[in-house]
Protein backbone atom coordinates (compact mmCIF):
# COMPACT_ATOMS: atom_id res chain seq x y z
CA UNK A 1 0.00 0.00 0.00
CA UNK A 2 1.15 3.65 -0.91
CA UNK A 3 0.04 6.47 0.63
CA UNK A 4 0.27 10.47 0.15
CA UNK A 5 -1.47 12.90 2.25
CA UNK A 6 -3.32 15.98 0.01
CA UNK A 7 -2.54 19.28 1.23
CA UNK A 8 -5.45 20.83 -1.09
CA UNK A 9 -7.50 20.38 -4.04
CA UNK A 10 -8.95 23.00 -6.26
CA UNK A 11 -10.91 22.89 -9.64
CA UNK A 12 -12.24 25.52 -12.12
CA UNK A 13 -14.96 24.77 -13.92
CA UNK A 14 -15.94 27.28 -16.77
CA UNK A 15 -19.29 28.64 -17.47
CA UNK A 16 -20.26 26.78 -21.24
CA UNK A 17 -22.69 29.41 -22.17
CA UNK A 18 -20.07 32.18 -20.95
CA UNK A 19 -16.34 30.87 -21.16
CA UNK A 20 -15.01 34.31 -21.56
CA UNK A 21 -16.73 35.69 -18.17
CA UNK A 22 -15.48 32.78 -15.94
CA UNK A 23 -12.06 33.55 -17.38
CA UNK A 24 -12.27 37.09 -16.95
CA UNK A 25 -13.18 36.57 -12.58
CA UNK A 26 -10.42 33.97 -12.11
CA UNK A 27 -7.73 35.77 -14.11
CA UNK A 28 -8.44 39.77 -12.79
CA UNK A 29 -4.87 40.18 -12.12
CA UNK A 30 -3.62 38.45 -15.21
CA UNK A 31 -1.21 41.31 -17.61
CA UNK A 32 -3.70 41.88 -20.57
CA UNK A 33 -1.25 41.31 -23.03
CA UNK A 34 0.15 38.18 -21.56
CA UNK A 35 -3.61 36.61 -21.27
CA UNK A 36 -4.12 37.41 -25.11
CA UNK A 37 -1.21 34.74 -26.40
CA UNK A 38 -3.03 32.29 -23.47
CA UNK A 39 -4.79 29.26 -24.24
CA UNK A 40 -7.96 28.66 -21.77
CA UNK A 41 -5.76 26.03 -20.30
CA UNK A 42 -2.88 28.39 -19.72
CA UNK A 43 -5.35 30.62 -18.00
CA UNK A 44 -7.06 27.89 -15.70
CA UNK A 45 -3.95 26.80 -14.40
CA UNK A 46 -2.01 30.05 -14.08
CA UNK A 47 -4.86 30.74 -11.52
CA UNK A 48 -4.80 27.22 -10.02
CA UNK A 49 -0.95 27.01 -9.62
CA UNK A 50 0.01 30.62 -8.55
CA UNK A 51 -0.15 30.75 -5.01
CA UNK A 52 0.99 26.73 -4.68
CA UNK A 53 4.60 26.91 -3.50
CA UNK A 54 6.96 24.89 -6.57
CA UNK A 55 10.15 23.82 -5.78
CA UNK A 56 13.22 22.27 -7.34
CA UNK A 57 12.14 19.14 -5.97
CA UNK A 58 8.35 19.09 -6.26
CA UNK A 59 6.82 16.50 -8.76
CA UNK A 60 4.61 18.06 -10.96
CA UNK A 61 2.51 15.63 -12.92
CA UNK A 62 0.28 17.09 -15.29
CA UNK A 63 -2.34 15.15 -17.61
CA UNK A 64 -4.32 16.14 -20.52
CA UNK A 65 -6.51 13.75 -22.74
CA UNK A 66 -7.23 16.40 -25.71
CA UNK A 67 -4.77 19.09 -24.34
CA UNK A 68 -4.67 22.44 -26.19
CA UNK A 69 -7.66 21.77 -28.65
CA UNK A 70 -8.01 25.43 -29.77
CA UNK A 71 -4.23 25.72 -30.85
CA UNK A 72 -4.69 22.85 -32.64
CA UNK A 73 -7.50 23.76 -34.55
CA UNK A 74 -6.24 26.60 -35.43
CA UNK A 75 -2.59 25.72 -36.29
CA UNK A 76 -4.34 22.32 -38.19
CA UNK A 77 -6.80 25.58 -40.42
CA UNK A 78 -3.44 27.54 -41.11
CA UNK A 79 -2.21 25.30 -43.41
CA UNK A 80 -0.62 25.53 -45.61
CA UNK A 81 0.88 28.46 -44.31
CA UNK A 82 1.55 26.89 -40.59
CA UNK A 83 1.44 29.36 -37.59
CA UNK A 84 4.33 29.19 -36.00
CA UNK A 85 2.42 30.66 -33.07
CA UNK A 86 -0.55 27.83 -33.32
CA UNK A 87 2.35 25.47 -33.67
CA UNK A 88 4.16 26.35 -30.60
CA UNK A 89 1.19 26.90 -28.54
CA UNK A 90 -0.57 23.45 -29.65
CA UNK A 91 2.43 21.47 -28.33
CA UNK A 92 1.90 19.45 -24.91
CA UNK A 93 2.34 20.16 -22.77
CA UNK A 94 1.59 23.51 -23.23
CA UNK A 95 -0.96 24.41 -21.21
CA UNK A 96 0.83 24.18 -17.63
CA UNK A 97 3.99 25.36 -19.73
CA UNK A 98 2.60 28.71 -20.56
CA UNK A 99 1.25 28.85 -16.80
CA UNK A 100 4.92 28.56 -15.21
CA UNK A 101 6.70 30.46 -17.89
CA UNK A 102 4.85 33.71 -17.33
CA UNK A 103 6.10 33.87 -13.86
CA UNK A 104 9.21 32.33 -14.75
CA UNK A 105 8.62 29.39 -12.34
CA UNK A 106 11.77 26.40 -12.94
CA UNK A 107 10.83 22.99 -12.07
CA UNK A 108 12.48 19.79 -11.46
CA UNK A 109 10.91 16.54 -12.68
CA UNK A 110 7.99 17.34 -14.98
CA UNK A 111 5.45 14.53 -15.56
CA UNK A 112 3.17 15.81 -18.38
CA UNK A 113 1.39 12.91 -19.32
CA UNK A 114 -1.09 12.02 -21.94
CA UNK A 115 -4.02 9.30 -22.56
CA UNK A 116 -7.96 8.88 -22.14
CA UNK A 117 -10.30 6.75 -19.97
CA UNK A 118 -7.23 5.84 -17.75
CA UNK A 119 -5.50 8.76 -17.25
CA UNK A 120 -5.97 10.21 -14.22
CA UNK A 121 -5.60 6.96 -12.75
CA UNK A 122 -2.06 6.58 -13.78
CA UNK A 123 -1.40 10.22 -12.88
CA UNK A 124 -2.36 9.39 -9.50
CA UNK A 125 0.16 6.43 -9.89
CA UNK A 126 3.17 8.47 -11.15
CA UNK A 127 2.26 10.68 -8.14
CA UNK A 128 2.79 8.11 -5.85
CA UNK A 129 5.74 6.75 -7.06
CA UNK A 130 7.31 9.95 -7.32
CA UNK A 131 11.00 10.34 -5.90
CA UNK A 132 9.60 13.56 -3.65
CA UNK A 133 7.21 14.24 -0.85
CA UNK A 134 5.83 17.20 -2.44
CA UNK A 135 3.44 16.45 -5.70
CA UNK A 136 1.43 18.55 -7.75
CA UNK A 137 -1.13 16.54 -9.83
CA UNK A 138 -2.59 19.03 -12.26
CA UNK A 139 -4.33 19.23 -15.61
CA UNK A 140 -7.73 19.43 -17.28
CA UNK A 141 -9.51 20.08 -20.90
CA UNK A 142 -10.61 22.78 -22.77
CA UNK A 143 -13.71 23.13 -25.29
CA UNK A 144 -12.77 22.29 -28.63
CA UNK A 145 -14.49 23.73 -31.92
CA UNK A 146 -14.60 21.41 -34.85
CA UNK A 147 -12.66 18.84 -33.51
CA UNK A 148 -15.35 18.12 -30.91
CA UNK A 149 -17.04 16.63 -34.50
CA UNK A 150 -14.48 13.80 -34.48
CA UNK A 151 -14.79 13.11 -30.44
CA UNK A 152 -11.32 14.66 -30.39
CA UNK A 153 -11.71 17.65 -28.01
CA UNK A 154 -13.63 18.22 -24.99
CA UNK A 155 -17.13 19.52 -24.49
CA UNK A 156 -16.19 21.93 -21.85
CA UNK A 157 -13.51 23.49 -20.00
CA UNK A 158 -12.48 22.88 -16.47
CA UNK A 159 -9.11 22.36 -14.86
CA UNK A 160 -7.72 21.39 -11.49
CA UNK A 161 -4.77 21.05 -9.16
CA UNK A 162 -3.88 18.72 -6.19
CA UNK A 163 -1.04 19.13 -3.93
CA UNK A 164 0.77 16.27 -1.67
CA UNK A 165 2.93 16.05 1.15
CA UNK A 166 4.08 14.64 3.66
CA UNK A 167 2.73 15.85 6.72
CA UNK A 168 -0.49 14.65 8.09
CA UNK A 169 -1.37 17.66 10.53
CA UNK A 170 -2.17 19.78 7.75
CA UNK A 171 -3.88 17.64 5.39
CA UNK A 172 -7.09 17.78 4.14
CA UNK A 173 -7.30 14.14 2.90
CA UNK A 174 -5.32 10.95 1.75
CA UNK A 175 -4.54 9.10 -1.50
CA UNK A 176 -4.21 5.85 -1.21
CA UNK A 177 -2.98 3.02 -3.25
CA UNK A 178 -3.86 -0.99 -2.92
CA UNK A 179 -1.70 -2.53 -5.16
CA UNK A 180 -3.14 -6.22 -6.19
CA UNK A 181 -6.55 -5.35 -4.07
CA UNK A 182 -8.30 -4.93 -7.60
CA UNK A 183 -11.92 -4.41 -8.19
CA UNK A 184 -13.73 -7.04 -9.84
CA UNK A 185 -15.05 -5.03 -12.76
CA UNK A 186 -13.22 -1.92 -13.51
CA UNK A 187 -14.76 1.38 -11.92
CA UNK A 188 -12.81 4.46 -13.81
CA UNK A 189 -14.62 7.86 -14.26
CA UNK A 190 -13.79 10.10 -16.65
CA UNK A 191 -11.45 13.12 -16.04
CA UNK A 192 -14.00 15.41 -15.68
CA UNK A 193 -16.06 13.14 -13.50
CA UNK A 194 -13.77 12.03 -11.26
CA UNK A 195 -12.99 15.98 -10.91
CA UNK A 196 -16.44 16.97 -9.81
CA UNK A 197 -16.58 14.21 -7.21
CA UNK A 198 -13.66 14.99 -5.41
CA UNK A 199 -15.09 18.32 -5.37
CA UNK A 200 -18.47 18.18 -4.57
CA UNK A 201 -18.42 14.50 -2.99
CA UNK A 202 -15.45 14.44 -1.66
CA UNK A 203 -14.43 10.93 -2.55
CA UNK A 204 -13.28 8.83 -4.78
CA UNK A 205 -12.72 5.42 -5.61
CA UNK A 206 -11.46 3.14 -8.81
CA UNK A 207 -9.60 1.15 -10.59
CA UNK A 208 -10.03 -2.18 -12.64
CA UNK A 209 -8.36 -6.08 -13.21
CA UNK A 210 -4.40 -5.24 -13.89
CA UNK A 211 -4.73 -1.64 -12.96
CA UNK A 212 -5.33 -2.28 -9.25
CA UNK A 213 -7.85 0.22 -6.89
CA UNK A 214 -7.09 3.99 -5.76
CA UNK A 215 -9.12 5.78 -3.25
CA UNK A 216 -8.98 9.25 -2.42
CA UNK A 217 -10.95 10.79 0.17
CA UNK A 218 -11.00 14.51 1.09
CA UNK A 219 -12.14 16.53 4.38
CA UNK B 1 15.81 32.08 -10.86
CA UNK B 2 17.34 31.00 -7.54
CA UNK B 3 20.72 30.70 -7.53
CA UNK B 4 21.09 28.08 -4.83
CA UNK B 5 18.54 25.15 -5.80
CA UNK B 6 19.71 22.17 -8.26
CA UNK B 7 17.40 19.80 -9.82
CA UNK B 8 17.62 17.01 -7.83
CA UNK B 9 18.91 13.84 -8.87
CA UNK B 10 17.82 10.01 -8.96
CA UNK B 11 20.93 8.09 -8.24
CA UNK B 12 19.64 4.30 -7.47
CA UNK B 13 20.54 2.33 -10.15
CA UNK B 14 18.46 0.66 -12.41
CA UNK B 15 19.59 -2.06 -15.07
CA UNK B 16 19.11 -1.88 -19.07
CA UNK B 17 18.18 -6.05 -19.02
CA UNK B 18 17.50 -5.33 -23.36
CA UNK B 19 17.64 -2.09 -25.49
CA UNK B 20 17.14 -1.74 -29.50
CA UNK B 21 16.02 0.93 -31.83
CA UNK B 22 15.59 1.72 -35.22
CA UNK B 23 16.36 4.97 -37.40
CA UNK B 24 16.39 5.96 -41.21
CA UNK B 25 20.02 3.84 -41.18
CA UNK B 26 18.71 0.86 -39.66
CA UNK B 27 18.91 -1.25 -36.40
CA UNK B 28 21.30 0.09 -33.54
CA UNK B 29 23.99 -2.02 -35.04
CA UNK B 30 23.53 -0.83 -38.66
CA UNK B 31 22.96 2.89 -37.86
CA UNK B 32 26.46 2.65 -35.23
CA UNK B 33 28.11 1.37 -38.69
CA UNK B 34 26.77 3.95 -40.84
CA UNK B 35 27.51 7.05 -38.12
CA UNK B 36 31.12 5.41 -38.16
CA UNK B 37 31.35 5.63 -41.54
CA UNK B 38 30.29 9.33 -41.96
CA UNK B 39 27.35 8.53 -43.81
CA UNK B 40 24.24 11.15 -43.20
CA UNK B 41 21.28 9.49 -43.50
CA UNK B 42 18.92 13.08 -43.75
CA UNK B 43 17.72 13.83 -47.50
CA UNK B 44 15.89 16.68 -49.06
CA UNK B 45 12.01 15.86 -48.80
CA UNK B 46 9.24 18.57 -49.21
CA UNK B 47 8.42 19.95 -45.69
CA UNK B 48 4.09 18.43 -46.37
CA UNK B 49 5.32 15.68 -47.88
CA UNK B 50 2.64 14.16 -50.07
CA UNK B 51 1.58 18.13 -50.83
CA UNK B 52 4.89 19.37 -51.16
CA UNK B 53 6.45 22.54 -49.94
CA UNK B 54 9.89 23.35 -48.89
CA UNK B 55 12.48 21.00 -49.13
CA UNK B 56 14.01 20.41 -45.93
CA UNK B 57 16.29 17.42 -44.39
CA UNK B 58 14.37 14.62 -43.08
CA UNK B 59 16.11 10.99 -42.35
CA UNK B 60 12.63 8.98 -42.71
CA UNK B 61 12.47 5.37 -42.76
CA UNK B 62 9.17 5.56 -45.69
CA UNK B 63 7.66 8.10 -47.26
CA UNK B 64 5.17 10.48 -45.58
CA UNK B 65 1.89 9.98 -47.41
CA UNK B 66 -1.68 10.30 -46.31
CA UNK B 67 -2.78 6.83 -45.73
CA UNK B 68 -4.91 4.82 -43.26
CA UNK B 69 -3.17 2.92 -40.97
CA UNK B 70 -0.52 5.80 -41.21
CA UNK B 71 2.72 4.94 -43.46
CA UNK B 72 4.45 4.00 -39.53
CA UNK B 73 2.22 1.45 -38.84
CA UNK B 74 4.14 -1.54 -39.88
CA UNK B 75 7.29 -0.38 -39.45
CA UNK B 76 6.11 0.33 -35.14
CA UNK B 77 4.65 -2.77 -34.87
CA UNK B 78 7.47 -5.23 -37.19
CA UNK B 79 9.66 -3.01 -34.13
CA UNK B 80 7.31 -4.00 -31.10
CA UNK B 81 6.82 -7.48 -32.19
CA UNK B 82 10.73 -8.23 -31.70
CA UNK B 83 10.63 -6.60 -27.75
CA UNK B 84 11.43 -10.09 -25.74
CA UNK B 85 9.46 -10.83 -22.92
CA UNK B 86 5.56 -11.21 -22.34
CA UNK B 87 3.34 -9.92 -20.40
CA UNK B 88 3.54 -6.33 -21.38
CA UNK B 89 1.06 -3.87 -19.48
CA UNK B 90 -0.48 -6.36 -16.70
CA UNK B 91 0.18 -4.64 -12.98
CA UNK B 92 3.54 -6.07 -12.46
CA UNK B 93 5.22 -5.06 -16.33
CA UNK B 94 4.25 -1.94 -17.34
CA UNK B 95 4.84 0.07 -20.30
CA UNK B 96 6.20 3.54 -20.16
CA UNK B 97 5.51 4.87 -23.80
CA UNK B 98 7.25 8.22 -24.84
CA UNK B 99 6.94 10.67 -27.70
CA UNK B 100 6.39 14.31 -29.02
CA UNK B 101 3.92 13.61 -31.26
CA UNK B 102 3.14 9.48 -30.99
CA UNK B 103 2.77 9.87 -34.99
CA UNK B 104 -0.29 11.92 -35.13
CA UNK B 105 -0.04 12.21 -38.95
CA UNK B 106 -3.92 11.40 -38.46
CA UNK B 107 -4.88 14.61 -37.38
CA UNK B 108 -2.89 16.73 -40.28
CA UNK B 109 -4.60 14.67 -43.14
CA UNK B 110 -8.05 14.80 -40.93
CA UNK B 111 -7.22 18.85 -40.62
CA UNK B 112 -7.05 18.95 -44.62
CA UNK B 113 -9.89 16.48 -45.34
CA UNK B 114 -11.79 16.54 -42.09
CA UNK B 115 -12.62 12.54 -43.01
CA UNK B 116 -13.67 11.16 -39.68
CA UNK B 117 -11.14 7.70 -40.68
CA UNK B 118 -8.14 9.16 -39.47
CA UNK B 119 -9.90 9.98 -36.39
CA UNK B 120 -8.71 6.36 -34.37
CA UNK B 121 -5.00 8.27 -35.45
CA UNK B 122 -5.42 11.69 -34.65
CA UNK B 123 -4.33 11.37 -31.24
CA UNK B 124 -1.93 9.83 -28.53
CA UNK B 125 -3.92 7.87 -26.84
CA UNK B 126 -5.53 6.71 -30.51
CA UNK B 127 -2.40 5.43 -31.62
CA UNK B 128 -0.84 3.77 -28.29
CA UNK B 129 -4.68 1.99 -27.96
CA UNK B 130 -4.23 0.77 -31.86
CA UNK B 131 -0.81 -0.76 -30.36
CA UNK B 132 -1.67 -2.06 -27.42
CA UNK B 133 -4.68 -3.84 -29.21
CA UNK B 134 -2.23 -5.03 -31.92
CA UNK B 135 0.19 -6.45 -29.23
CA UNK B 136 -2.12 -7.58 -26.83
CA UNK B 137 -0.74 -6.15 -24.42
CA UNK B 138 -2.62 -4.96 -20.84
CA UNK B 139 -4.20 -1.56 -19.79
CA UNK B 140 -1.44 -0.59 -17.33
CA UNK B 141 0.29 1.30 -19.62
CA UNK B 142 1.82 5.12 -19.39
CA UNK B 143 1.86 7.73 -21.90
CA UNK B 144 4.13 10.77 -21.42
CA UNK B 145 4.52 13.25 -23.86
CA UNK B 146 7.13 16.01 -23.49
CA UNK B 147 8.25 17.27 -26.56
CA UNK B 148 12.32 16.53 -27.08
CA UNK B 149 13.19 14.88 -23.51
CA UNK B 150 9.72 12.93 -23.47
CA UNK B 151 12.48 9.46 -23.29
CA UNK B 152 13.89 10.97 -20.81
CA UNK B 153 10.49 11.09 -18.71
CA UNK B 154 9.51 7.40 -19.07
CA UNK B 155 12.73 6.01 -18.58
CA UNK B 156 13.37 8.44 -15.41
CA UNK B 157 9.87 6.79 -14.39
CA UNK B 158 11.01 3.57 -15.31
CA UNK B 159 13.07 3.84 -12.27
CA UNK B 160 10.74 5.50 -9.97
CA UNK B 161 7.96 2.43 -10.19
CA UNK B 162 11.39 0.30 -9.76
CA UNK B 163 12.82 2.05 -7.28
CA UNK B 164 8.83 1.85 -5.33
CA UNK B 165 8.21 -1.70 -5.99
CA UNK B 166 5.36 -0.97 -8.20
CA UNK B 167 6.83 -3.65 -11.06
CA UNK B 168 9.10 -5.95 -11.21
CA UNK B 169 10.13 -4.89 -14.93
CA UNK B 170 9.27 -2.18 -17.09
CA UNK B 171 8.97 -1.84 -21.42
CA UNK B 172 9.93 2.02 -22.18
CA UNK B 173 8.65 2.16 -26.08
CA UNK B 174 9.09 5.18 -27.84
CA UNK B 175 8.52 6.57 -31.49
CA UNK B 176 8.72 9.48 -33.20
CA UNK B 177 7.70 9.56 -37.38
CA UNK B 178 7.72 12.71 -39.10
CA UNK B 179 4.71 13.95 -40.63
CA UNK B 180 3.75 17.40 -42.21
CA UNK B 181 2.01 19.06 -39.27
CA UNK B 182 5.30 18.58 -36.69
CA UNK B 183 7.87 19.05 -40.04
CA UNK B 184 5.72 22.42 -40.76
CA UNK B 185 5.73 23.43 -37.72
CA UNK B 186 9.40 23.41 -37.63
CA UNK B 187 9.90 24.65 -40.54
CA UNK B 188 7.48 27.72 -39.34
CA UNK B 189 9.94 27.94 -36.58
CA UNK B 190 12.34 28.76 -39.54
CA UNK B 191 14.95 26.51 -37.41
CA UNK B 192 14.03 23.72 -39.99
CA UNK B 193 15.23 24.92 -43.14
CA UNK B 194 16.96 24.31 -46.10
CA UNK B 195 20.32 24.38 -44.68
CA UNK B 196 22.36 21.53 -43.37
CA UNK B 197 22.52 20.96 -39.32
CA UNK B 198 26.00 20.74 -38.17
CA UNK B 199 25.73 20.35 -34.36
CA UNK B 200 27.98 22.68 -32.29
CA UNK B 201 29.43 23.73 -35.35
CA UNK B 202 30.10 27.80 -35.29
CA UNK B 203 28.71 29.04 -37.88
CA UNK B 204 26.71 31.84 -39.40
CA UNK B 205 22.80 30.58 -39.48
CA UNK B 206 21.53 27.48 -37.14
CA UNK B 207 19.25 24.63 -38.41
CA UNK B 208 17.62 20.95 -37.61
CA UNK B 209 16.82 17.82 -39.71
CA UNK B 210 14.49 15.71 -38.43
CA UNK B 211 14.19 12.30 -38.33
CA UNK B 212 12.30 9.32 -37.53
CA UNK B 213 13.12 6.80 -34.73
CA UNK B 214 11.69 4.39 -32.49
CA UNK B 215 13.16 2.69 -29.32
CA UNK B 216 12.23 -0.04 -26.24
CA UNK B 217 14.53 -0.54 -23.33
CA UNK B 218 13.39 -2.92 -21.02
CA UNK B 219 14.42 -1.86 -16.98
CA UNK B 220 14.79 -4.57 -13.66
CA UNK B 221 16.76 -3.87 -10.81
CA UNK B 222 19.21 -6.84 -11.50
CA UNK B 223 22.84 -6.02 -10.94
CA UNK B 224 24.56 -6.79 -14.40
CA UNK B 225 24.96 -5.28 -17.79
CA UNK B 226 24.75 -1.60 -18.41
CA UNK B 227 23.13 0.39 -15.58
CA UNK B 228 21.27 4.03 -15.81
CA UNK B 229 23.21 5.12 -12.21
CA UNK B 230 21.88 8.76 -12.68
CA UNK B 231 18.89 10.94 -13.99
CA UNK B 232 18.04 14.25 -13.63
CA UNK B 233 15.21 16.35 -14.97
CA UNK B 234 15.40 20.17 -15.10
CA UNK B 235 12.85 23.04 -16.31
CA UNK B 236 13.93 26.52 -16.87
CA UNK B 237 10.48 27.97 -17.65
CA UNK B 238 11.96 31.01 -18.88
CA UNK B 239 10.61 31.02 -22.22
CA UNK B 240 8.42 29.06 -24.65
CA UNK B 241 11.07 28.73 -27.41
CA UNK B 242 14.65 30.18 -26.13
CA UNK B 243 17.03 29.20 -23.03
CA UNK B 244 17.71 31.42 -19.98
CA UNK B 245 20.87 33.40 -20.37
CA UNK B 246 24.32 32.40 -20.32
CA UNK B 247 23.36 28.83 -20.26
CA UNK B 248 22.33 29.11 -16.91
CA UNK B 249 19.34 25.99 -17.24
CA UNK B 250 22.05 23.88 -18.72
CA UNK B 251 24.64 24.54 -15.83
CA UNK B 252 21.46 23.61 -13.10
CA UNK B 253 20.50 20.49 -14.89
CA UNK B 254 24.10 19.26 -15.45
CA UNK B 255 25.88 20.74 -12.16
CA UNK B 256 24.50 17.70 -9.68
CA UNK B 257 26.08 16.07 -11.88
CA UNK B 258 29.50 16.97 -11.77
CA UNK B 259 30.41 15.90 -8.23
CA UNK B 260 29.03 12.15 -8.73
CA UNK B 261 31.31 10.33 -6.67
CA UNK B 262 32.74 7.57 -8.77
CA UNK B 263 31.09 9.11 -12.41
CA UNK B 264 33.51 6.38 -13.93
CA UNK B 265 35.36 7.70 -17.23
CA UNK B 266 32.72 8.91 -19.70
CA UNK B 267 32.11 10.27 -22.35
CA UNK B 268 28.90 12.29 -23.19
CA UNK B 269 26.46 12.09 -26.16
CA UNK B 270 24.83 16.20 -26.07
CA UNK B 271 21.85 17.11 -27.67
CA UNK B 272 22.94 18.89 -30.47
CA UNK B 273 20.24 19.53 -32.87
CA UNK B 274 22.63 22.28 -35.37
CA UNK B 275 20.57 25.35 -33.45
CA UNK B 276 23.20 27.77 -32.25
CA UNK B 277 21.93 29.47 -29.29
CA UNK B 278 21.41 26.39 -27.49
CA UNK B 279 24.57 24.27 -29.28
CA UNK B 280 26.85 26.87 -28.10
CA UNK B 281 25.19 26.73 -24.25
CA UNK B 282 25.44 23.26 -24.23
CA UNK B 283 28.87 22.84 -25.44
CA UNK B 284 30.21 25.79 -23.33
CA UNK B 285 28.56 24.66 -20.18
CA UNK B 286 29.62 21.20 -20.43
CA UNK B 287 33.34 22.19 -21.34
CA UNK B 288 33.11 24.23 -18.29
CA UNK B 289 32.00 21.05 -15.82
CA UNK B 290 33.75 18.46 -17.44
CA UNK B 291 36.53 19.45 -19.53
CA UNK B 292 38.52 17.00 -21.98
CA UNK B 293 35.01 14.57 -21.94
CA UNK B 294 34.59 13.74 -25.26
CA UNK B 295 31.08 15.68 -26.94
CA UNK B 296 29.21 13.90 -29.62
CA UNK B 297 25.37 14.55 -31.36
CA UNK B 298 24.17 12.44 -34.18
CA UNK B 299 21.83 14.53 -35.12
CA UNK B 300 23.71 15.77 -38.15
CA UNK B 301 22.99 12.52 -39.48
CA UNK B 302 19.68 10.80 -37.67
CA UNK B 303 18.04 14.28 -37.90
CA UNK B 304 16.53 15.27 -34.55
CA UNK B 305 14.30 11.82 -33.47
CA UNK B 306 12.52 14.18 -31.67
CA UNK B 307 10.45 12.93 -28.36
CA UNK B 308 12.40 9.45 -29.02
CA UNK B 309 15.99 11.08 -29.09
CA UNK B 310 17.22 10.08 -25.75
CA UNK B 311 16.22 6.43 -26.03
CA UNK B 312 16.83 5.94 -29.63
CA UNK B 313 20.10 7.60 -28.55
CA UNK B 314 20.94 5.30 -25.54
CA UNK B 315 20.56 2.44 -28.02
CA UNK B 316 23.26 3.51 -30.30
CA UNK B 317 25.50 4.68 -27.45
CA UNK B 318 25.54 1.20 -25.70
CA UNK B 319 26.01 -0.40 -29.22
CA UNK B 320 28.75 1.73 -30.43
CA UNK B 321 30.64 0.69 -26.96
CA UNK B 322 29.65 -2.65 -27.60
CA UNK B 323 30.76 -2.53 -31.26
CA UNK B 324 34.08 -0.71 -29.65
CA UNK B 325 34.34 2.68 -31.63
CA UNK B 326 32.02 5.80 -30.81
CA UNK B 327 30.90 7.91 -33.95
CA UNK B 328 31.75 11.39 -34.19
CA UNK B 329 30.30 14.34 -34.49
CA UNK B 330 28.62 13.64 -38.42
CA UNK B 331 28.10 16.52 -40.48
CA UNK B 332 30.24 18.94 -38.28
CA UNK B 333 33.34 20.32 -38.60
CA UNK B 334 35.83 23.33 -37.18
CA UNK B 335 35.41 25.67 -35.73
CA UNK B 336 32.98 24.38 -32.58
CA UNK B 337 32.14 25.53 -29.61
CA UNK B 338 34.00 23.78 -27.46
CA UNK B 339 37.46 22.05 -28.07
CA UNK B 340 35.87 18.58 -26.62
CA UNK B 341 33.67 18.06 -29.67
CA UNK B 342 34.44 15.11 -31.92
CA UNK B 343 34.08 15.15 -35.35
CA UNK B 344 35.47 11.58 -36.09
CA UNK B 345 34.64 8.58 -34.15
CA UNK B 346 36.90 7.20 -31.26
CA UNK B 347 37.74 4.01 -29.71
CA UNK B 348 35.44 3.03 -26.94
CA UNK B 349 37.87 1.14 -24.86
CA UNK B 350 39.01 3.66 -22.76
CA UNK B 351 35.39 4.77 -21.36
CA UNK B 352 33.20 3.05 -18.77
CA UNK B 353 29.75 5.11 -19.16
CA UNK B 354 28.56 7.58 -21.21
CA UNK B 355 26.67 11.33 -20.64
CA UNK B 356 23.36 11.14 -22.34
CA UNK B 357 21.47 14.88 -22.64
CA UNK B 358 18.38 16.28 -24.03
CA UNK B 359 16.44 19.24 -24.44
CA UNK B 360 12.83 20.81 -25.48
CA UNK B 361 11.19 23.82 -25.77
CA UNK B 362 10.41 25.39 -22.20
CA UNK B 363 13.81 25.13 -21.50
CA UNK B 364 13.45 21.22 -20.40
CA UNK B 365 16.44 19.35 -19.56
CA UNK B 366 17.04 15.87 -19.23
CA UNK B 367 20.33 13.74 -18.24
CA UNK B 368 21.43 10.05 -17.46
CA UNK B 369 24.85 8.85 -16.65
CA UNK B 370 24.52 5.13 -17.91
CA UNK B 371 27.64 2.79 -17.46
CA UNK B 372 28.18 0.36 -20.57
CA UNK B 373 28.93 -2.62 -18.74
Amino acid sequence: MLKRYIQSFHSVFLDPQDESGSLAEINANLPKRAARRMSRMGMMLHYLLQDLDLRLDTTIVYGTCFSESSALEKYLDSFPHASPTAFQTSIHPGGIEQALILDNREVGAFMPMAGSRTLFLQMLKVALAAASEEVVICGGEEKGGWLRDFNLAYTSSFSFAMRLGGDSSTAIGELVWMDGDEPATEQIPELEQAVRDLKDVRELEMGGPGLGRLKISLK
Amino acid sequence: MPDSAHAPLLTNPVRIRSIGCRTALGDAAESVQALNQGRVGLKPVPVHGPDGGEEVPLALRGEMANVIPPRWWDDLTGFAAEIPGAGWGSARRPVMFTSSNYGIDGLYSLGKSRDARYAPWATAHGCVQQLVEHMGWGRNVFLYSHACVSAQLGLYQAARFLDARLADEVLVLSFDYVGPFVAAGFHALKILNAGWPAPYADRETGSIGLGDGVAYAILDKEADGPQIRAQALYNEMYHFTSNAPEGAGFQKALQEMAPLPDPGNFWIKGHGTGTLEAGKMEAETLHRLFPGRPLVSWKGSLGHTLGSCALVELALALEASRLGTIPGTVGSGSPCYSPDVRTASFTAGNYDSCLLLSNAFGGAHGAMLVSHA
